[in-house]
């Protein structure tokens, strides 16, 4: 083959711009750490990264949404806990009516009832980051409240605006989990509060509370503490949830890793090969390429 | 008979023959960057001999025919790969736009909108009582719209652009063509009075190759040296002349057609060929795309939205989420930008219930698009994916091609390229035989001088 001079500075021009192009690629891998800059380096690849991402948005997403459930039903025990411990008093008071048998003590027992009923009417009203949280969806209007039924006797009453709804979140992918108990299910609607009314108005005309009394607060009771054991399995499940986005998304990562950042050993390795190979070429080109027979004609 | 005249004149047909040569060589050194430029070479043949008693007497050399060196078979061959290196080289450059545009994978492309989009859905799941996580669906939603718009804009102005571009190189293919022409009955005149006009020819393959990077030509050559240059079937250039092309819009896009018929032109490579298929088919095909996942977006959403309630007395409920149809003009609707607490969480009307936020949210699942077969995220990373695929298609054809291109041109080049080397040494040559001509002048000058110096006595 003849070769000739416009042959050689051709190929030395070709192979230098073959080597700066993948020197400047390989630049552009170690110095921005990843080896996918555009979709159509490795469309496969690109395709996977934008999943993977969205992945982890989502997840992101998820785990703030499991965090403030866990934040609503922690709330939702606590009441619940209170209410319990409320109607155990109320169950001694009970006990206590029966075994003394004077009208003065009653009278004070009432009260006592009275108070209590207030404070299970406002822990029935209690709020998580300015939500009603025993209302159902009507998050918005206070649950529960007193109530005088005009008589005649007149009497007293509780009042719930709530619903039986209950509150979802999602937490996963085509996934939700409850993070609400209404005060439908947690305290019978108002059952809780008509066995309470009940046991005062009792006391306070100076009688025993009867058995059927006792047994609507024994129940009332029961309802609430079956509620936040219901609550505390919410919660837990709601942690197992965390755990496993959390899993989830240190998975994601690695998938993601791998398809889209640079093998810096690898690409540091390359990068010195390439260099070295261009440091050959020009080296050969600058003492070859000049030489002509004219440089011997004299 | 034969005599010193004779001698003489052989030592004069020497010297021009050489001078000739060293013309040739002086032609071959000054073009030798020239491109397209085939090194010529002088066919020297010998006069006819003289009968003499004894035999044969030479008479010398006479320069014949000057012809370049060049081998027709690799132009082809150039000249088709340069069309199907002209297509990708229009991709290249239009489709690294697109995917530009396109931003991903980036935490600024249209799935990441997409995704931060749903998930203020789900922020509003958390607190369907709020007003301030309407705002920032809200927000989150125009800034969707906005990507759409930019994506939808940055392509269809690319496509407008390609319009110019695609007359610009109209202009140029009849330019080439009316000069290949000219060239061509440069070239048949003068082959008529006998000859081969190297320099001619050369310029008239120079001016083919321009012309088979910019469209799928084929070319043919008749016995007398004239070349039909044609496109897709229709000649483009040929002994009766150059036929001008124009574009003309068609409801299917742009066409090339002939100026005067109007026959359309059927291109299939080259840059022109290439920029036809993206303006024509590629782009129109990524924007109807773009089109539908809006408009899968605008409807599923509404048709939720519709059925849920915002926060208010009484609720207010059967409002749109987005106006528009598509990727133009989607945006969230008037309704809401003005009252954003018409967005609907509640699917009772309950302001604590999250139920059509959910539901929202179960859209990133749904499978609505390609016959319900992909969900909007999937059918947008196939479209994403789409572009990056044909450009790296587009960038592997270049590269082949590039590679293929030159390895024929060494091959070209090894046959027709001047080496400077081989034209020092021919020049040597030249001269050598030179001054060997004029000493045989000197020396025949001598003679004469010698027989005229006799003297009879």
């Amino acid at each position: 083959m003849r070769i000739t001079e416009g042959m050689m500075a051709g190929d030395f021009l070709y192979t230098i711009n073959k080597n700066r192009a993948q020197i400047n690629k390989l630049e552009i891998d170690l110095a921005s750490g990843k080896r996918l800059q555009k979709v159509s380096d490795d469309p496969t690849a690109a395709d996977a990264v934008l999943r993977l991402n969205a992945g982890i948005d989502r997840n992101d997403q998820y785990q703030k949404n499991v965090t403030d459930g866990q934040g609503v039903l922690a709330q939702t025990g606590s009441s619940l806990d209170d209410m319990g411990s409320l109607l155990q008093e109320v169950q001694s008071i009970v006990v206590q009516a029966k075994d003394g048998d004077q009208t003065s003590v009653m009278g004070s027992l009432a009260e006592r009832v009275d108070q209590l009923l207030n404070e299970a009417v406002s822990l029935a009203n209690s709020k998580f980051n300015g939500k009603f949280i025993f209302g159902g969806t009507q998050t918005t209007a206070q649950p529960y409240t007193l109530v005088t039924n005009p008589g005649p006797p007149a009497t007293q009453g509780v009042a719930y605006a709530g619903n039986a709804e209950i509150i979802h979140y999602p937490t996963g992918e085509s996934l939700v989990q409850q993070v609400s108990v209404p005060g439908s299910e947690a305290f019978g609607g108002t059952a809780l509060f008509n066995s309470l009314i009940r046991v005062r108005d009792t006391l306070r005309a100076g009688q025993t509370p009867s058995t059927d009394d006792a047994n609507a607060v024994a129940a009332a009771l029961d309802t609430v503490t079956q509620t936040a054991s219901k609550a505390g399995s919410l919660s837990q499940s709601l942690d197992n949830t965390t755990v496993h986005l959390t899993n989830q998304k240190t998975q994601l990562q690695v998938l993601l890793s791998a398809e889209q950042d640079t093998d810096v050993a690898e690409a540091s390795l390359n990068l010195k090969q390439a260099q070295t190979m261009l440091d050959a070429a020009l080296a050969s080109g600058a003492q070859i390429l000049p030489k002509s027979l004219l440089d011997f004609l004299k | 008979m034969s005599g010193l005249s004779t001698l003489l004149e052989t030592a004069r047909r020497a010297l021009m023959a050489q001078q000739v040569e060293m013309s040739v060589t002086g032609h071959n050194i000054a073009n030798a960057s020239t491109a397209g430029y085939s090194r010529q070479r002088v066919n020297l043949v010998e006069t006819p001999a003289l009968r003499e008693s004894y035999g044969f007497l030479g008479t010398g050399v006479v320069s014949d025919q000057i012809t370049r060196l060049r081998d027709s078979f690799l132009d082809r061959q150039v000249w088709n790969g340069n069309a199907t290196m002209g297509d990708a080289t229009s991709q290249q450059a239009i489709l690294s736009q697109i995917e530009a545009s396109f931003n991903e994978p980036s935490s600024a492309g249209l799935s990441s909108a997409m995704t931060s989009f749903f998930n203020s859905f789900q922020d509003l799941a958390l607190h369907p009582e709020e007003s301030s996580a309407r705002n920032s669906v809200l927000q989150q939603a125009s800034l969707l719209s906005g990507n759409f718009h930019r994506l939808h804009d940055e392509i269809t102005t690319l496509r407008t652009s390609m319009t110019e571009d695609v007359n610009a190189k109209v202009t140029q293919i009849n330019q080439l063509s009316s000069e290949i022409s000219d060239l061509d009955g440069q070239i048949t005149s003068a082959r008529a009075t006998g000859g081969s006009p190297s320099d001619l020819l050369d310029q008239r393959d120079q001016k083919i190759e321009e012309l088979s990077s910019i469209a799928n030509i084929s070319v043919s050559e008749n016995q007398q040296g004239s070349v039909m240059v044609s496109i897709g079937g229709v000649v483009i250039a040929s002994r009766s002349g150059p036929q001008n092309l124009r574009v003309q819009q068609s409801p299917a896009g742009l066409q090339v057609v002939t100026e005067k018929e109007g026959v359309q032109v059927a291109l299939a490579g080259g840059t022109l060929g290439g920029d036809l298929a993206l303006t024509n088919s590629t782009i129109p095909g990524y924007v109807t795309r773009l089109d539908q996942l809006a408009g899968a977006l605008i409807n599923r959403v509404n048709t939720v939205h519709r059925g849920g309630f915002g926060l208010g007395t009484p609720p207010p409920t059967g409002q749109d989420f987005f106006s528009g149809t598509g990727a133009a003009d989607i945006d969230v609707s008037a309704a809401l930008q003005a009252d954003p607490n018409g967005v609907a969480a509640s699917g009772t009307g309950a302001p604590g219930d999250n139920s059509v936020a959910l539901a929202i949210v179960g859209i990133t699942n749904e499978p609505l698009l390609q016959g319900k077969s992909l969900t909007l995220s999937q059918f947008y990373n196939g479209l994403v994916t789409g572009v990056g695929t044909a450009l790296n298609n587009a960038n592997s054809t270049s590269d082949t091609q590039q590679l293929i291109h030159t390895q024929l041109d060494n091959q070209r080049q090894a046959v027709s390229a001047v080496s400077i080397d081989e034209e020092m040494t021919n020049l040597i040559k030249y001269q050598r035989a030179f001054d060997a001509a004029a000493r045989l002048v000197s020396t025949t000058n001598d003679m004469f001088l010698t027989i005229l110096g006799m003297k009879t006595t």
